[in-house]
């Protein structure tokens, strides 16, 4: 063997010495769910006819629907797949909470969600899957996308605290169709829309599937046919148009479960990472004239090390290495590990689970919800994965237990060294708790500088989990905004952030809702700064292109910065 | 709550009875996991996982061997004896992917007896199943101990290792593999990975190519080279690799678990292992998997029509129709019977019978893609041009993916003489497909050639197959370019480019093309451009 570095990690000579372990008696969430009243459980509508739909769902959103500077969450519900038709017929249907917190004089805070379905009109039955936020009519108040077994649905907030459905606006979608996201691929101001559909099933094309000893499962994805996922243009006039074909989409597609957007090449337009189910993954690179070229295959980034296509639910796109690019992170089933593909700043991937110590403690879980997120505010970015199983685990059934499909969440610590650290065993009850996770959506749901979770678990209870570390550390928010007229302010997805401070890392970010599974986050920026109290620079490139850079902002603070507004 | 069959309740009776004796031994008491060492355990309780659900000939090997557990601890067998037997218990119970009972039954054979190497390796497998590398490759490490020249222990082991991004341990695992066995192709896929990992692109490539070399089936490789040649520069042959990409992963030689695979007698392991012989062209081998499964599940027709396509493979076509009519007469609606069927049909010169037939496989089936592609290409060879735009429109309302059928449907409105819109379809085509130059070759010649003046361009016809040229070379691309210089009006070029396709032709023996050619030449050489964009109905080569 030539004399090269063998591992890419004794290659990194410029990087600090690896941070030390992590605190073995640290709580990092907890879990507030009823405290916060967050009173929801999801229905999957099971019968013992393995219909595929049941195993997938539900996924989460958080987005300030009121403008009142907290997150709200919006959880979606599946139901009965027993009717006439392939769509659910679910009674409760998904579910909308107002965020009432409240901040004590002495910096106590009161998460307590209030559900208000009923009041703001949303009436959400089709067998919901997952949910993405964006506003998209740029009236400053954020819009809901909710997609489904059968028909998506568009909800135009009114901003009045009610919203109006307008599926009828050029975005009717019908089919099976799990994430979407909101991203401005022109750069015309205006969000398009982009919709990852999964599979063609309905009811009456169910299969049934063995396993080696007979026993009945659910199938593989690859007993249905993948159906095709759908760009929108927005024409800016409260409608949109199907652009799929012009944009070059439409002759390749996967049954898609995870989508996020970033701009992986860096040529200042936004790109999107589609995660599919048993088949290559896709890397739609922007090519600034309408249309996009998968690129995920000579990038590196389809498929996993060993050669093959994985399960791919999960995604999500962030600088772990802090080296001014966006890498990816995808979850996948057990015995698959979960897939980090390490971008060298040109949209060109190579694999890094293994490596990074993701792949093998990965192994016996199968992960949805995954975010790139700062957990404790030291500057780097850590992973958390909700998992559950697709298959029963025979241990479980033996014990009678009613989800023998649950596991626990992980927790990985960024070393800041390429490596990060298993922590799961060592992070509290929240981490010791089993449950079917699907969808999470990660935001500041308390307003106290670190990141929370929504979890959504199929056919379980949701869960609230507050992060207990994240504001010992100095913090920097940012909420990335463009005014529009007399309409107010729309949080700018898209826009890219770096934080820089003399004699420390630059730290890269984006203001994104997208990422994850089925879900959508807090659009708002938040970057650790550890224990500095050096006042920042922040340098903002927005999605059209122009930079501004605002100093010495303060920290441990949100701020809003305004498109336009610096010279 | 379910219940068991007594003869079941009775065996995990005896069971539990024989662990609370053997359990009692001081020797077998509990001790600590060491960091890095595997798991050691008195006997373990051991019971059967639920068999609700398996069938019936599954559960009659599990309980069978539970017996022979029973019967040989009630006996007071010797230790090897009953390690056996617990370990054929492990060997099904892994099979049925019931872990965690395969892993007491692994352990409880490893204590009754250590020296025999077999059971951990078998734990490692159980561990790898369930995502437990660390624990897998402790198992691996003590099998080896054991036997160190087990080459898929070896593999197996550097394969964890991998996994937990110990890339400079599994290497030479990987050369020790290798060295005991020149031809196992795993182990030159691991080196690869290796090289891979420490950017070593040139041994990357060097070992996977001759993981390639040693199995050619072993698609998964390419897209592993792929990854080697881009970084080492070769951005071209990268992209030959990307396009043969395809997922047939290869593990090392690994008798001891294909004893676990060929284990359960069940209808789903029959005919997984007869898929698995037809796709590595054992169709014989196929057969007697399918039959087998039959057996067990007469009802199937599923496996039915396998075992019809497999024994269409070994040639014996009679005996595949005769399955094919008894899965249509049990089942007049199997849509994928109707399409065999019209298969075995056209390849027997009975076309008419075969549009029949898959014209039957679509209605019964309308997202049938396979069947009504067929259909459509049947079609268009009998020139029947507009039922075949019919299907082919329905194929690509399925499924936009399927190149072939936009082609087909370009091809037949040029049939149709409808050049306009076989124009658009072919720019689509090229838009959607860029790796596919069918569509570039057809639209260059209807740019040169096309009747209708409206469509044809020369410029664009030039630039086309000026680029068809380059990115494939042929006789036809030759003509292709003859023709679009002929209506550039550049007829000492286009008859140069003739001369030179008419040699190419002659030179693949293809004289029937070349006779043709030879007309076109003639045309160029009185300064006349070619009104015929091509003769008789364009192939696509699958």
């Amino acid at each position: 063997m030539s004399l090269v570095c063998v591992s890419l990690i004794a290659c990194r000579d410029n990087r600090p010495a690896p941070r030390a372990a992590a605190d073995a008696s640290v709580e990092w969430f907890t879990d507030a769910t009823a405290e916060a009243h967050l009173d929801f459980v999801h229905v999957n509508g099971m019968t013992g006819q393995f219909y595929y739909p049941e195993i997938i769902a539900p996924g989460a959103a958080l987005l300030d629907y009121d403008n009142d500077g907290d997150l709200d969450v919006f959880l979606v519900q599946g139901g009965s797949l027993a009717g006439a038709v392939s769509t659910g017929n679910s009674e409760q249907g998904g579910q909308l909470f107002r965020n009432d917190l409240e901040i004590g004089g002495d910096g106590t805070r009161r998460v307590r969600f209030m559900n208000v379905t009923d009041a703001a009109g949303i009436k959400a039955t089709e067998y919901g899957m997952g949910a993405a936020v964006g506003d998209y009519d740029n009236d400053g108040c954020a819009d809901l996308y909710v997609t489904a077994l059968g028909r998506n649905h568009l909800y135009r907030n009114r901003c009045d605290g009610t919203f109006a459905d307008v599926t009828g606006a050029g975005i009717s979608d019908d089919g099976w169709s799990v994430s979407a996201a909101f991203l401005d691929f022109d750069r015309d101001g205006w969000l398009d829309l982009f919709v990852g559909h999964y599979l063609n099933w309905n009811r009456s094309m169910n299969m049934p599937c063995f396993g080696p000893s007979g026993k009945r499962v659910y199938c593989a994805p690859s007993v249905y046919l993948a159906q095709q996922s759908q760009l929108f243009h927005n024409n800016r006039n409260g409608t949109f148009t199907n652009v799929t074909t012009v944009a070059g989409m439409a002759a390749q597609f996967g049954p898609a479960l995870g989508v996020t957007t970033a701009d992986f090449n860096g040529d200042g337009w936004i790109d999107l990472y589609v995660a599919n189910d048993a088949q290559e993954n896709q890397l739609w690179v922007n090519q600034r004239d309408g249309t996009f070229k998968d690129l995920a295959l000579v990038a590196g980034a389809a498929w996993s090390d060993p050669g093959k296509a994985k399960a791919g639910m999960g995604v999500d796109a962030g600088d772990v290495d802090d080296d001014g690019d966006e890498d990816v992170f995808v979850t996948n089933l057990s015995g698959e590990g979960h897939d980090l593909y390490v971008n060298d700043a040109t949209g060109t991937f190579e694999p890094g689970s293994a490596a990074a110590g993701l792949k093998h403690p990965s192994l016996p879980f199968t992960g949805f919800g995954t975010a790139w997120i700062d957990i404790d505010n030291d500057g780097w970015l850590d992973l958390l994965t909700v998992n559950g199983t697709v298959q029963r685990i025979d241990a479980l059934v033996r014990e009678n237990d009613p989800a023998p499909l649950r596991q626990r969440k992980q927790l990985f610590r960024n070393l800041g060294n390429g490596r990060f650290e298993d922590l799961t065993s060592r992070s509290g009850d929240v981490f010791e708790r089993a449950d079917v996770g699907r969808g999470a959506a990660f935001g500041d749901i308390d307003n106290d500088g670190d990141t929370d979770v929504i979890v959504g678990n199929n056919n379980g209870p949701a869960q609230v989990l507050l992060n207990a570390t994240g504001s010992r550390n100095h913090w920097i928010g940012l909420r990335l905004v463009d005014v529009k007229g007399a309409a107010g302010v729309r949080d700018m997805i898209g826009a890219r952030v770096a934080v820089i401070r003399d004699g420390l890392p630059m730290r890269l970010r984006r203001a994104r809702a997208d990422g994850s599974f089925a879900s959508a986050n807090d659009p708002r920026v938040l970057v650790g700064l550890g224990s500095s109290t050096q006042q920042p620079r922040v340098r903002v490139t927005w999605p059209d292109g122009r930079i501004e850079e605002w100093a010495d902002l303060p920290i441990d603070r949100y701020t809003t910065l305004t498109a336009g507004s610096r010279q | 709550m379910k219940t068991r069959p007594p003869a079941v309740i009775a065996a995990l009776a005896a069971l539990g009875f024989l662990v609370a004796c053997s359990s009692s031994n001081p020797d077998s008491s509990d001790r600590p996991v060491q960091a890095g060492s595997p798991k050691t355990h008195a006997l373990r309780q051991v019971s059967l996982p639920d068999v609700t659900g398996m069938s019936p000939s599954v559960q009659q090997q599990l309980r069978h061997q539970a017996g022979e557990v029973t019967r040989l601890a009630a006996g007071n067998a010797p230790a090897d004896q009953r390690a056996t037997a617990f370990g054929e218990m492990g060997k099904l119970l892994l099979a049925v992917e019931s872990f965690g009972d395969a892993e007491a039954c692994f352990l409880n054979a490893s204590e009754l007896n250590p020296s025999d190497s077999r059971w951990a390796y078998y734990l490692g497998h159980v561990y790898r199943a369930q995502g437990e590398s660390q624990e897998a490759a402790a198992y691996f490490e003590r099998a080896l101990k054991a036997r160190p020249e087990e080459v898929a222990a070896l593999v197996w082991l550097g394969n964890m290792y991998l996994d937990q991004g110990r890339t400079m341990e599994a290497g030479p695992l990987f050369s020790q593999a290798l060295a005991l066995d020149a031809t196992a192709a795993a182990a030159h896929v691991g080196l690869g990975r290796v090289s891979l990992a420490a950017r070593d692109y040139t041994g990357a490539i060097e070992h996977l190519e001759a993981a390639l070399m040693l199995n050619r089936g072993a698609s998964s490789v390419h897209y592993l080279l792929a990854s080697a040649y881009r970084g080492a520069g070769q951005v071209d042959r990268a992209d030959a690799h990307v396009r043969q990409r395809g997922p047939v992963q290869i593990g090392p030689p690994d008798p001891l678990m294909q004893q676990v695979a060929d284990l359960l007698r069940s209808p789903v392991t029959y005919e997984s292992r007869g898929e698995r012989a037809l796709a590595r062209g054992d169709f014989s081998r196929a057969t007697v998997e399918f039959r087998a499964a039959l057996e067990l599940a007469p009802e199937s027709l599923a496996v039915r029509q396998k075992l019809a396509t497999a024994l269409s493979l070994t040639g014996d076509v009679q005996g595949s129709v005769q399955q094919l009519q008894e899965i249509l007469r049990r089942d007049p609606k199997f849509a994928s019977a109707h399409y065999s069927l019209g298969v075995l049909l056209q390849a027997n010169g009975e076309t008419n019978r075969a549009i029949e037939e898959f014209a039957s496989a679509v209605r019964y089936e309308p997202t049938y893609v396979q069947a009504r592609l067929l259909l459509a290409n049947t079609l268009r060879s009998r020139g029947q041009f507009d039922r075949a735009r019919e299907q082919y429109v329905a194929v690509l309302g399925v499924d936009p993916r399927i190149a072939e059928a936009r082609f087909g449907d370009a091809a037949s409105l040029a049939a149709l003489k409808r050049f306009t819109e076989a124009r658009d379809r072919l720019a689509e085509g090229m838009r959607l497909h860029p790796d596919r130059v069918e569509f570039m070759s057809l639209l260059a010649r209807l740019y040169a050639a096309a009747p209708d003046e409206r469509v044809r361009d020369g410029n664009r016809a030039l630039t086309l197959a000026m680029e068809l040229t380059k990115r494939r070379d042929s006789a036809f691309a030759r003509e292709t370019l003859a023709m679009a210089f002929a209506e550039a009006g550049r007829y000492d070029e286009a008859v140069t480019a003739q001369r030179e396709a008419v040699a190419l032709a002659d030179g693949a023996r293809q004289w029937e093309l070349a006779a043709r050619m030879r007309a076109n030449l003639r045309l160029f050489e009185r300064r006349q451009p070619s009104r015929t964009p091509w003769v008789g109905s364009p192939i696509w080569e699958p």
